[in-house]
């Protein structure tokens, strides 16, 4: 099962999200800074 | 105007003497169209950078000198031949046009900081502020500092022509130009292994980098050691393919322009050269690689070496005998050795944290490591499975594959790098980066056939390309605020240079015959009287360091190197820019200030923050004192 190709996408898939939001969580002090600058808060 | 006709003359400049040096290696006529002149400016970067060393060091940095050279230098491009470019083999699609309208809003961007005055810290402590002193000397000058003064300065030479001539505007934008040189040359080299629009898809993700970003449009010169080091490897992976031998000098010759640009360049040609002996030929190889990095690269460190007796000053402290034992001194080699192997340490240097070191970097936004704002962004974290996918699928072609030595060029390099002990910060590596993202890339890309990978990479992809944008945007905020302001050169530095008001004060109060002593970095390049940088640890002609400084000393140090005033930041108003020298500058300006040896002149208001790109961070009013040095009251002798 995990050699067909629509389950290795969903397991890619997967770590494109997971990755990029433990990427992302880094930068969570930066919003209120990011939406001052900008103007938005 | 005259900037603009400065940078085009010093671009025409690079890339004729580029084309001289690939033309006399036989080398030039291998290339595509694209690939001629992006070669050669990368290679001409690195002569000029040469060239403009000797001219210095023989006392000739004036103008009809540097004009000289360029306009000689620009004769060279008509070696390129024709065509300039190489066509697309297929008309390019709409993903291909949609990725260069991407481009060029970048490019508008950096066109917004490349026509403003400089701000970053670094540039102004020394990537410019040594530049500005040479051509004000009309010479070189040997700056007995470590980190940012005795240090190899190859990069830096490029900026004098540009100062020089040219002015702040010309340097700006040759820092610009030359940042998007990098780009340039990296297209041309994914396009040996990529499709057009993957190929630009991956110069928008290079470009973009935070930490390209953040070092391509200022001095900082790790962007533009891409370049060196992505021709090196590839005339390392040409001479291991069974290429002619010349490709192995090129290949020195390039890593040699790295090794004279920065100390880690070392790292670079033992990595480079390490990988050149993989195979038969490999003592002919090695030998002329040799002779090329030792041509291109040693100049700097002979410089230092005559200047000081210590080659890699001040890292051999102990082993050699100094020409001057003011420059340096057991405590301040303790204190350095503290710095680079204990405090830029942040994991441990064993071969776990060498797998783990990237993650941490990439996941974990570092102070030390610099690699949060200003690292690598997420690309090849999210690449990790497409490239494994894709290694998988043709593990029967890994061996003979094309990007084999430079896959093995960069594990070489980052590992060497890891256990060398140097500073941790992902910038260091920034040079070898496109290389792995060429790597990662090509590896990957092998899976776009098959749909059901192919969309999640195209995501990713996407993501990092919208995200990295988006950090630009954010950085061009403060100089579109610029200029849809108006604003003038002052009123842009008052807000992207922490202290500038100090530094407006001295320029208006002080002559040319003084000399101020201070500990704030970013303001040496923009103060036009003399300065003299007080570090608490990379110098020792004016020494802080707890254990030896002394009021009489001092006093006697600050007379032998000339200065008349000092100027510092009270303790009580370092809460947001507190600078690690100021405890004992300020208890040493006190002592002398109460024997009658120094006296109050003024005090100088000036807004500080931690932060240009996002000044709300921390910010606030900070209050400078400034003392004039009165030698003739003063009871020391």
């Amino acid at each position: 099962m995990w050699s067909e190709p629509k389950s290795v996408g969903l397991v890619l898939w997967l770590w494109v999200v997971v990755a990029g939001a433990a990427y992302l969580y880094q930068f969570r002090g930066l919003i209120g800074p990011i939406a001052r600058l900008l103007g938005v808060s | 105007m005259t900037a603009a006709f400065v940078v085009a003359l010093e671009l025409a400049c690079c890339v004729g003497l580029g084309a001289v040096l690939l033309k006399c290696l036989g080398i030039l006529a291998d290339l595509k169209p694209g690939e001629r002149a992006c070669w050669s400016f990368a290679a001409g970067f690195g002569v000029l950078g040469w060239i403009i060393f000797f001219i210095g060091a023989l006392e000739l940095l004036n103008q009809p000198v540097l004009v000289s050279v360029l306009i000689i230098g620009a004769f060279g491009v008509l070696l390129l031949g024709r065509p300039l470019v190489t066509p697309l083999e297929t008309g390019p699609g709409a993903v291909f046009w949609s990725l260069a309208a991407l481009l060029g809003t970048v490019v508008v961007f950096d066109l917004l900081e490349g026509l403003a005055p400089p701000a970053d810290a670094d540039s102004l402590a020394y990537h410019f502020a040594l530049p500005k002193q040479f051509i004000a000397a009309g010479r070189l000058e040997f700056v007995p500092r470590a980190v940012d003064g005795a240090v190899p300065l190859l990069v830096q030479m490029t900026y004098i022509p540009a100062l020089g001539l040219g002015g702040e505007t010309a340097l700006t934008l040759w820092t610009m130009l030359s940042g998007w040189a990098v780009g340039a040359l990296f297209y041309t080299v994914c396009r040996r292994h990529l499709s057009a629009t993957w190929s630009l898809a991956g110069t928008l993700v290079l470009v973009t980098t935070p930490t390209v970003l953040y070092g391509a449009g200022s001095g900082q010169v790790e962007t533009r050691m891409a370049m060196f080091v992505l021709v090196a490897a590839l005339a390392v992976a040409t001479a291991l393919k069974g290429g002619p031998l010349r490709y192995a000098l090129l290949a020195g010759v390039m890593a040699g322009f790295y090794m004279g640009s920065k100390y880690l360049g070392g790292v670079f040609v033992v990595a480079a050269g390490l990988t050149l002996l993989a195979g038969r030929g490999w003592l002919r190889r090695g030998a002329i690689f040799s002779v090329g990095a030792l041509l291109a690269g040693t100049q700097w460190y002979g410089w230092n070496w005559v200047h000081s007796g210590d080659p890699v000053f001040p890292l051999l402290f102990g082993w050699v005998e100094y020409t001057n034992p003011g420059y340096w001194d057991q405590s301040h080699a303790d204190f350095l050795k503290d710095v680079f192997f204990g405090r830029e340490t942040v994991v441990a240097r064993n071969p776990l944290w060498l797998l783990l070191y990237p993650f941490r970097a990439t996941l974990m936004g570092d102070a030390v490591m610099e690699s949060g704002r200003t690292g690598f962004g997420p690309f090849v974290l999210l690449m990790v499975p497409f490239a494994i996918a894709g290694l998988w699928t043709r593990r029967d072609q890994l061996r003979s594959s094309a990007l084999a030595p430079i896959a093995l060029l960069v594990a070489l390099h980052y590992a060497l790098w890891f256990f060398t002990g140097s500073s941790q910060r992902v910038r260091h590596l920034l040079p070898i980066y496109p290389l792995l993202l060429l790597c990662v890339m090509a590896a990957a890309v092998a899976m776009r056939d098959r749909s059901a990978i192919c969309r999640p990479m195209i995501a990713v992809f996407a993501f990092t390309i919208a995200l990295q944008l988006a950090g630009q945007t954010i950085f061009t905020v403060a100089y579109a605020r610029h200029w849809l302001a108006g604003d003038g050169r002052d009123a842009f530095l008052e807000r992207n240079v922490t202290g500038h008001g100090l530094a407006k004060w001295l320029n208006a109060n002080l002559k040319s015959t003084d000399r101020v002593a201070l500990g704030h970095r970013q303001l040496l390049y923009l103060i036009d009287v003399p300065t003299y940088f007080v570090h608490p640890v990379n110098q020792a002609l004016l020494d802080l360091f707890p254990a030896t400084a002394g009021p009489e000393r001092f006093f006697s140090q600050v007379t032998r190197l000339g200065i008349t005033h000092l100027a510092f930041q009270p303790q009580s108003d370092t809460a947001t820019d507190g600078t690690p020298d100021q405890p004992t500058f300020e208890r040493l300006i006190g002592s002398i200030r109460r024997s009658g040896c120094a006296e109050p002149l003024e005090k100088v208001d000036a807004r500080v923050f931690a932060s240009r790109t996002l000044p709300d961070l921390a910010a606030d009013v900070a209050t400078f004192d400034i003392l004039t040095v009165t030698p003739q009251r003063c009871p020391f002798r």
